[in-house]
């Protein structure tokens, strides 16, 4: 019952939205009032996770845990933040602006260190994958991609060239389709699953 | 295994070794009388041996009590003939009374027929009359010992053959030897070997006398080791004292296995014998037979002399020591013993050990008792050897655990750490050192992408009437990017007089907004909308044609208070996600069919997004440093962003060289090995 319940709650809510998508009359309000839910029991949980962060952090305070001054950063930032945003308000431009100080220059620095590694990757690839298909088609294509990325040969305005540029800026386009056709015929599949009971809560 | 030792012939005028197939000495010339000897038969000519058979024949023939049907008689006497003739094929001299019987046999019209007929009727008479068996009992015995010995020198002729066209090729046996020796014993070995008479070190049969001098040498070894202080230095590679219980009793008694299976072509077929002893009444037969088997036991003592005799009897015991090898516990082994000598003495324990086998007396047990002193337990010779090295190496190996050894160290394997915080300098310094020189927009105008033609054509259609939904959906991380492509789009949506109305789903675009007004040359003063549940909102928003305030009074005091999604003529996305664009446009814009998406994207993102521009789903998208306009190509610095992709290129380059040079390198070791 502990498995089979969540599977017919799954299943019956998937019908439920399907047929509410086919008749936008009168589904669209059961859609809004299952949509109200799903929000309220995101919130929940959404808080639910951020008290378990806090006291988890702040068990290793207590606890002495190596690396505990991190988590005594973390525990003093939420404070602030929150007491600050109670305080003047999630729209306020001071409260704006020291976040933005704060977030920008870090996402960036941790954007920055993604090229590092894509470089780092870069330098491994054949030494670490050997010599294959998937390698080696992968470094000619960034290889070209990036000389196309300086933009010398754009700058030539060869008539001649600048159509081979064009297909070959095209063939990405070629991948992506690939990669959304498969991404739903997935979905799909997940879906019938999820209707048929086959997939659920129990089931890895 | 009788093949390994071939039999010679001596000639009697010059004495010196011919093959036992010539019928002259291949030295001196002189006729040879001891062609085709067989085993166990005494080396006389054969004429007084088969001289002698036609008389026995004769005497049971003259037998009243013997006499059987003329036929019948005939016929039984034919097939063992037959037979005779038939594994005789290689003599030359036949009896008197064998060419007559093999006469007859030709001139009956169905010899072979006649044999078998007559085989059964021998058979039949047998079970009838036990002294009518005595014949064919009599002549099967004989012809098997001639077979018998017929396929061993031609056994021995072949093996002799093998020999004299590779004269410097090692017997089997002594390669096998060989091979059971360990290096370190090599010395040990030479000096041995060096002290032998035989030539090449080792004989090339063993008779009695050697197999008799290397006991004799191993005694005097033994008894010299054990006066001996036992070494106890295991590591230092010298080995124990041999065992003590491997007596001189047991030497002395070893030669009488090897004179047992020296008579063992003459009691291999005991069935007969001793039926013949027992059924024989006649007592010529009786005669005969007990001069048959003296002559052959004094043949097999001659063999030897003859040098006829001499691995064949060693290998079985050799393959019973290495049984007992594998049985034994692991105990040292002398170093001073040569391995000649380690051999025979393994082979004198083999069979002694299978005497111990065989015998349950417990009077044996003495004898065959390992002592408890490790040091003096029955070393073995075959496998053993191998144990106790491995065991030596070990010890060693532990020994000299966590010492530094001179010579070559093995090289210690680069962490990436190293090579991450150069390609990382390398990287910085590049970029910097970019930046520092100035700003290098592009000399000339890079060409727009289609997409975001598409995108500017449908911006500059916009007008005064027309209200736009800018949804900022991106991080802090894309910022620079995605603001230097969105902030031109703003500007010409804002000289085109449109109405715009920012909103975000996520709270980071609250202060994220600011920076892009900034940039756009907008007021300050322009809301942006906060819309909390995300796109479940959104979607709840555009399933329900009402105005937002009405689903959310929160937003009564909003921009989107009174307005519905579907009023908006075009709705821009600034997302740095795919996922987010494509969650617009598969779960919202199905809802609103009269408003047309737009995307600002990042470049990494672009590709997926460009199957929705070639549906139409997207009127167009903006995602390259070109795509903006040269104002906004200006932002960047274009020199570091060049820098950036060089050093990735050139990394990538320097992989594959790397990679090429370790391969090539690694062929070589290849082949150098």
């Amino acid at each position: 019952m502990k498995r089979i319940l969540p599977l017919i709650v799954g299943g019956l809510s998937a019908l439920t939205v399907l047929a509410a998508v086919f008749l936008p009359g009168q589904g669209s309000s059961v859609l809004t009032v299952l949509l109200n839910w799903v929000i309220v029991l995101a919130a929940i949980t959404f808080l639910v996770a951020v008290a378990s962060l806090a006291l988890t952090h702040l068990r290793f305070i207590i606890t002495g845990k190596k690396g505990f001054l991190l988590s005594l950063t973390l525990l003093f930032s939420f404070a602030v933040t929150l007491v600050f945003g109670f305080l003047r308000g999630v729209e306020d431009p001071v409260f704006l602006k020291w976040i933005g100080a704060v977030v920008r220059p870090i996402e960036s620095a941790l954007l920055g260190l993604v090229a590092l590694v894509m470089m780092s990757a870069a330098l491994k690839i054949f030494r670490e994958r050997g010599w294959s298909a998937l390698t080696v088609s992968f470094g000619v294509s960034a290889v070209v991609f990036l000389v196309l990325g300086l933009g010398f040969l754009q700058n030539l305005n060869l008539p001649v060239l600048n159509g081979v540029i064009r297909f070959v800026e095209g063939l990405p386009m070629i991948g992506a389709r690939g990669l959304l056709i498969g991404i739903a015929i997935g979905l799909l599949m997940m879906a019938f699953r999820v209707i048929f009971g086959m997939e659920g809560p129990g089931n890895d | 295994m009788t093949d390994d030792h071939p039999v010679v012939h001596l000639c009697p005028v010059c004495g010196k070794e011919n093959l036992p197939m010539n019928t002259r000495c291949v030295h001196c010339g002189a006729e040879m009388e001891s062609l085709f000897t067989f085993d166990g038969l005494p080396s006389t000519p054969l004429e007084d041996d088969e001289h002698s058979l036609p008389d026995i024949i004769e005497d049971i023939r003259n037998d009243p009590a013997l006499r059987t049907p003329a036929e019948p008689d005939e016929e039984a006497a034919s097939p063992t003939e037959e037979g005779l003739t038939a594994q005789g094929a290689g003599i030359d001299s036949s009896p008197e009374w064998l060419s007559k019987v093999r006469q007859r046999a030709r001139g009956e019209e169905d010899a072979v027929g006649g044999l078998v007929s007559g085989i059964n009727a021998m058979d039949a008479l047998r079970s009838e009359e036990g002294s009518a068996g005595l014949e064919g009992e009599f002549t099967a015995w004989i012809s098997r010992i001639r077979e018998q010995n017929q396929q061993e020198n031609s056994s021995r002729f072949r093996q002799q053959q093998n020999e004299v066209e590779e004269p410097g090729e090692v017997p089997e046996w002594l390669q096998r030897i060989r091979a059971l020796r360990l290096p370190t014993y090599d010395g040990n070995t030479q000096e041995s070997e060096s002290k032998k008479t035989y030539p090449n070190g080792v004989p090339q049969e063993w008779t009695d006398e050697a197999l008799m001098e290397l006991r004799r040498q191993a005694l005097a070894e033994e008894g010299a080791e054990e006066s001996e202080e036992l070494p106890q230095d295991v590591a230092s590679g010298e080995e124990e004292e041999p065992a003590t219980a491997l007596g001189s009793d047991d030497f002395s008694d070893a030669p009488e296995p090897e004179s047992e299976h020296s008579e063992e072509p003459f009691h291999n077929i005991p069935e007969d014998e001793k039926s013949a002893e027992v059924n024989h009444p006649d007592a010529t037969v009786d005669e005969y037979l007990t001069a048959s088997a003296e002559q052959a036991q004094a043949g097999a003592h001659e063999l030897p002399e003859t040098e006829e005799m001499s691995m064949p009897e060693a290998l079985p015991e050799e393959q019973a020591a290495e049984s007992q090898g594998e049985t034994q516990s692991v105990t040292p082994e002398p170093s001073e013993k040569t391995a000649d000598a380690e051999v025979d003495s393994a082979e004198t324990l083999a069979a002694d050990d299978s005497e111990a086998q065989e015998s349950t007396k417990p009077d044996d047990a003495p004898e065959l008792e390992q002592p408890r002193d490790s040091s003096s337990v029955l070393p073995d010779l075959l496998l053993l050897r191998d144990q106790q090295n491995r065991a030596n190496l070990l010890a060693s190996l532990i020994e000299q655990e966590g010492r530094e050894i001179a010579g070559r160290q093995p090289s210690k394997q680069l962490s990436g750490k190293g090579g991450r915080i150069a390609v990382a300098l390398l990287l910085i310094i590049g970029l910097v050192v970019s930046m520092l020189i100035g700003h290098d927009a592009p000399t000339v105008s890079l060409p727009m992408s289609v997409p975001a033609g598409a995108l500017n054509a449908r911006v500059s259609s916009l007008t005064k009437a027309d209200q736009v939904l800018v949804v900022l959906d991106y991080q802090a991380a894309a910022s620079r990017e995605l603001e230097t492509l969105a902030a031109p789009v703003l500007k010409t949506m804002r000289a085109q007089g449109a109405e715009l109305i920012f909103l975000t789903a996520q709270p980071s675009g609250l202060f994220l907004g600011q920076s892009l007004l900034e940039k756009a040359g907008l007021s300050a003063d322009t809301k942006i909308e906060y819309l909390p549940g995300s796109y479940l909102s959104l979607i709840g928003w555009a399933m329900n044609p009402a105005a937002p305030a009405d689903l959310n009074p929160t937003l009564a005091n909003s921009q989107l208070a009174k307005h519905s999604l579907s009023s908006f003529g075009l709705i821009l996305l600034i997302s740095d996600s795919s996922e987010n664009v494509r969650g617009w446009l598969e779960q919202i814009a199905p809802w609103q069919a009269s408003s047309t998406f737009a995307a600002v994207t990042t470049q990494m993102e672009a590709p997926v997004l460009a199957p929705y521009f070639d549906s139409g789903q997207l009127v167009g998208y903006a995602f390259a440093l070109a795509d903006g306009s040269p104002g906004a190509a200006a932002a960047f610095s274009f020199r570091a962003y060049r820098v950036g992709l060089l050093l990735m290129l050139a990394m990538l380059v320097l992989s594959a060289i790397a990679k090429a040079d370790a391969d090539a390198v690694r062929r070589e070791e290849e082949r150098a090995k």
